[in-house]
């Protein structure tokens, strides 16, 4: 953990985002809110919060949700069956992302369009330090003095260039590779 | 603006909701006609944005109602037309506007998205067209199919480039014959606007920050172009495609 940027401030940044986006008081956003049930975001709203989120921090936000990715390493209907719903093994995953909270007991399935309700403020804000955790060693310039501007961008005190972070995509990748084949799904 | 040709008219827009088709559908009322609404969404936030584009519309004098319908289901499109004739007992407009598609490279589409693809922005569309077709031919009616640059040029993450592409040449080959019938097609492509679809297109095209504010078209811009086509004024225009991108896409690599 570098730390530059502590998890205090990314949820209040996201805090900001979120009210100023869907018109909500900054008070009433707690980090098990869900965005979609308890804040009234549609999915477009993901897009603009992010976008801000990506302008504020200078990362790249997933542009693709965990179970399309399984679905392309893993093959069609690996993570969502003809109907509609999870399959076993992307419950399975969907439990390890997201936590216990409006999940369905261990054997139910969730329909596609229930899984963005689970997506919670902490959700969004772990994230984000997850993006930022990616803060390689070294700048390309060869320092490791990493500095941080306007309490959101992490910039080098050296040559001044700003941080480049593995995208939201890539970590989803990483992350699918090594817990796919363990929830059940084959080798991508 | 009141407009003798478009006064005591009905216009269907699909996907007018918002974005290019609601500057559209409120056009088409400015001028006079009354309006269908449609939206395929049935979230309480989207029937609240088309019941709003349809309160605007009434507060003109227009009458207009709110249909939901995904263009996809050829049984929700038979309700469209026909509810379309219920209220209005005629149709002169109809404008093919509503879209639906994934931003990511064709080649990574899965197969449900392939399918989803075409069966929203190329067969929802024709499915419109057919279904309108008795009505259209009554009343000399006029189609056009809404566009975007992403037809003629190679654009990141736009699989909906092809089906726009593929929805031109059917405008092109329509227009011969449901000319004989009376009935008007053309096409406009439209540049890019800041509208929702904008909020995706810029998360995964770079390239995008490279363009300038004045070349972004505005949503009205479009509509004024659709209206010109629904017009006398374009009697002798049949099966092209209008750019309505104040240039955008004549530019070359920057």
């Amino acid at each position: 953990m570098h730390e530059l940027i502590p998890p205090e401030a990314v949820l209040g940044a996201l805090k900001k985002a979120l009210a100023s986006t869907l018109g909500v008081n900054e008070s009433a956003i707690q980090p098990s809110s869900s965005i979609v049930r308890d804040l009234g975001a549609e999915s477009l709203d993901f897009l603009d919060i992010n976008y801000q989120m990506e302008q504020l921090f200078g990362i790249r936000m997933a542009r693709h949700f965990f179970l399309e990715h399984a679905e392309e390493m893993f093959g069609e209907g690996s993570a969502i069956d003809d109907d509609g719903h999870l399959t076993v093994p992307a419950m399975a995953l969907l439990r390890e992302r997201y936590g216990g909270a409006g999940l369905p007991p261990t054997g139910e399935s969730l329909d596609l369009d229930e899984v963005p309700a689970l997506i919670t403020v902490q959700a969004v804000v772990d994230t984000i330090l997850a993006i930022l955790e990616t803060l390689p060693e070294h700048c390309t310039c060869g320092s490791a003095a990493w500095r941080v501007e306007d309490g959101t961008r992490i910039v080098c005190g050296s040559c001044g260039e700003v941080a480049l972070f593995t995208s939201g995509d890539e970590l989803t990748k990483q992350w699918l590779a090594s817990a796919g084949p363990g929830a059940g799904l084959g080798q991508p | 603006m009141d407009t003798p040709c478009f006064q005591g008219r009905v216009a269907v827009v699909t996907g007018s909701s918002r974005g290019i088709g609601r500057a559209i559908a409120e056009a088409f009322s400015a001028a006079g006609a009354d309006v269908v609404v449609n939206h395929r969404d049935p979230s309480p936030k989207a029937t609240a944005r088309a019941d709003a584009v349809c309160a605007r519309i009434r507060a003109l004098g227009r009458r207009a109602i709110a249909v939901r319908a995904d263009i996809a289901d050829r049984q929700a499109v038979h309700q469209l037309i026909a509810e379309t004739n219920r209220e209005f007992g005629r149709l002169d407009f109809l404008v093919l506007n509503a879209a639906r598609a994934p931003f990511k490279p064709i080649e990574r589409l899965l197969e449900r998205e392939l399918r989803q693809l075409v069966e929203t922005n190329f067969l929802g569309h024709l499915f419109c067209l057919r279904e309108a077709l008795p009505l259209l031919e009554t009343n000399g009616g006029k189609v056009v199919f809404i566009s975007s640059l992403g037809s003629r040029v190679s654009t990141p993450s736009y699989p909906l480039g092809s089906m726009k592409a593929a929805m031109e040449a059917v405008v092109r080959d329509c227009a011969d014959s449901l000319g004989e019938r009376g009935i008007r097609v053309n096409a406009v492509c439209g540049g890019i606007a800041r509208t929702d679809s904008f909020k995706v297109l810029r998360q995964v095209w770079d390239g995008l920050k490279e363009v300038p504010d004045r070349l972004f078209v505005e949503p009205e811009e479009i509509a004024d172009v659709v209206l010109f086509l629904c017009s006398p004024a374009a009697r002798g225009i049949r099966g092209q495609t209008l750019v309505v991108d104040r240039g955008l896409g004549n530019r070359g690599p920057v």
